[in-house]
């Protein structure tokens, strides 16, 4: 942590990482699935209905193409939204045992970083993330949100170094 | 190396010289000429594209950035033609169409059109539009516009936003279901969604200014570089020093003190459009200071600046 700036550090202050009591939904994949990453969809509208923001498809696709290492999952939804942002909305993701958030953390700034090829002077589009894991000690269900732009992402990776991310844990 | 193929850099070069004509012609106001230039240089990359085989891996996808390369000069004289007639909420559109052609020249070349993004750029900044229509649209799936399957599967090969033998992949929405929301956003994807006002209205007022002077041949457009946004303070010619204890003279019916007393000066928007010395013809710009202008703005010169303040 020590060698942090402090922009970012202040950077650090825009991720948020959270215990959940309950998450049926990734209780049933965690049990079923085998895959690294699930791209799961999330509740939208009126009346609420489970849908994946577009453009989750080209992530996963993307992770296939460029980490073929790494197992991923796209869940099927009968909706999309389309949000009509110039940010980043990656879509909530369930992680299990075999990929570590840090992991995910870097995949997704590759793919950001990827994206922002075709930046203008000026762009800095903020960046939204979501994942949820299980604690691998406590079996509590845990949250991973972030909302910042593409510097303070990669501080938090920075910051989240395995060691680091291990005492987190 | 700028391009994948290595046809496409003889290609490029032979277009830079009709790129360099265009732009003469822009600064000339010329924009007939300017069109009827753009619409060889589609001529020319079309008759290309059947006279080289495709043998060359990466080939077609140069031919979209040269084809973007054409958008973008359109675009361009587009957008100041749009300003010289005093047609601001159509020239909006162009520069945005403009930026947009920048953005797929960047991702896949190694081009940099640097006058053209610096210049739309600063243009973008004296507009007024600052917050933007976003809407949140719930839709069945996106089909692939290569292979018509949906392009979120891992059916699709296609990657959104990639080029794949000079077309690029995107999702066509398949049955739009409904509308989840409608938000006002400073980033939206798309710029051209704005609240719009009339063309002779004071927002306009800067390129109402670059208008003006621009139709007296006062600068040429190819000089014209960037814009440069900061806050100035200036005395408040309304501001009446009164004792504290005295009425305002603003007529609230309150103490002095209580009133207008920090209102001494005032925080304005303060802009300095930069110009390229290097191609400003001489004496022009003084010329552009002195011409009468019937908005309220007030210019001055800082070297290769002219700074305007709105009054």
């Amino acid at each position: 942590m020590s060698d942090l700036t402090h922009t970012q550090l202040e950077a650090l202050k825009e991720y948020t990482l959270e215990d959940l009591d309950c998450d049926a939904r990734f209780t049933r994949f965690i049990e079923s699935s085998r895959t690294a990453i699930a791209i799961v969809p999330e509740e939208y509208g009126e009346p609420r209905c489970f849908a994946h923001k577009a453009g989750s498809g080209s992530f996963g696709k993307w992770i296939r193409l460029h980490k073929p290492q790494i197992d991923v999952v796209i869940i099927p939804a009968h909706q999309q939204i389309e949000l009509r942002s110039s940010d980043f909305w990656l879509p909530l993701v369930y992680l299990t045992q075999d990929i570590a958030l840090p992991v995910y953390i870097n995949i997704a700034s590759d793919y950001i970083a990827e994206k922002m090829r075709n930046a203008l002077k000026g762009d800095n589009p903020t960046i939204h993330i979501k994942a949820e894991y299980q604690d691998q000690k406590s079996g509590t269900i845990k949250r991973f949100a972030f909302k910042g732009d593409h510097d303070a992402l990669k501080a938090v990776i920075k910051k989240f170094d395995i060691n680091e991310f291990m005492k987190l844990k | 190396m700028s391009f994948r193929a290595k046809t496409s850099e003889t290609l490029f070069a032979a277009l830079e010289s009709m790129t360099e004509r265009l732009l003469d012609a822009i600064d000339k106001i010329e924009f007939q000429v300017a069109k009827e230039l753009v619409e060889k240089i589609r001529e020319f990359i079309y008759q290309n594209k059947n006279l080289i085989p495709e043998r060359e891996k990466g080939f077609l996808d140069d031919l979209f950035v040269l084809r973007r390369y054409a958008d973008l000069a359109e675009a361009h004289f587009k957008t100041w033609k749009s300003i010289i007639n005093g047609e601001f909420t159509l020239s909006w559109i162009s520069l945005q169409d403009g930026l947009d052609a920048i953005r797929h020249i960047k991702k896949f070349s190694h081009l940099q059109p640097p006058l053209y993004e610096q210049q739309l750029l600063g243009l973008e900044k004296i507009y007024p539009y600052t917050f933007f229509a976003s809407v949140g649209l719930m839709v069945d799936c996106y089909i692939c516009n290569i292979c018509g399957f949906d392009i979120d599967s891992f059916e699709c090969p296609h990657v959104v936003d990639e080029l794949y033998n000079g077309t690029l992949a995107q999702g066509i929405p398949n049955n739009v279901t409904g509308m989840d929301h409608v938000s006002i956003v400073e980033n939206p994807k798309d710029k051209r969604c704005v609240v719009e006002y009339e063309d002779n209205s004071e927002h306009f007022s800067l390129l109402q200014y670059l208008s003006n002077a621009l139709r007296a041949e006062k600068f040429r457009i190819s000089s014209f570089r960037d814009v440069e946004i900061s806050k100035r303070k200036v005395f408040n010619p309304d501001y009446v020093s009164l004792g504290r204890n005295e009425k305002c003279y603003c007529g609230s019916g309150i103490k002095f003190k209580k009133c207008c007393i920090a209102e001494r000066e005032l925080v304005i928007d303060h802009f300095d459009l930069i110009f390229s010395d290097s191609l400003k013809p001489q004496g022009r710009m003084e010329e552009l200071l002195k011409a009468p202008e019937s908005l309220s703005v007030e210019s001055f010169t800082q070297g290769s600046k002219v700074s305007l303040r709105i009054l």
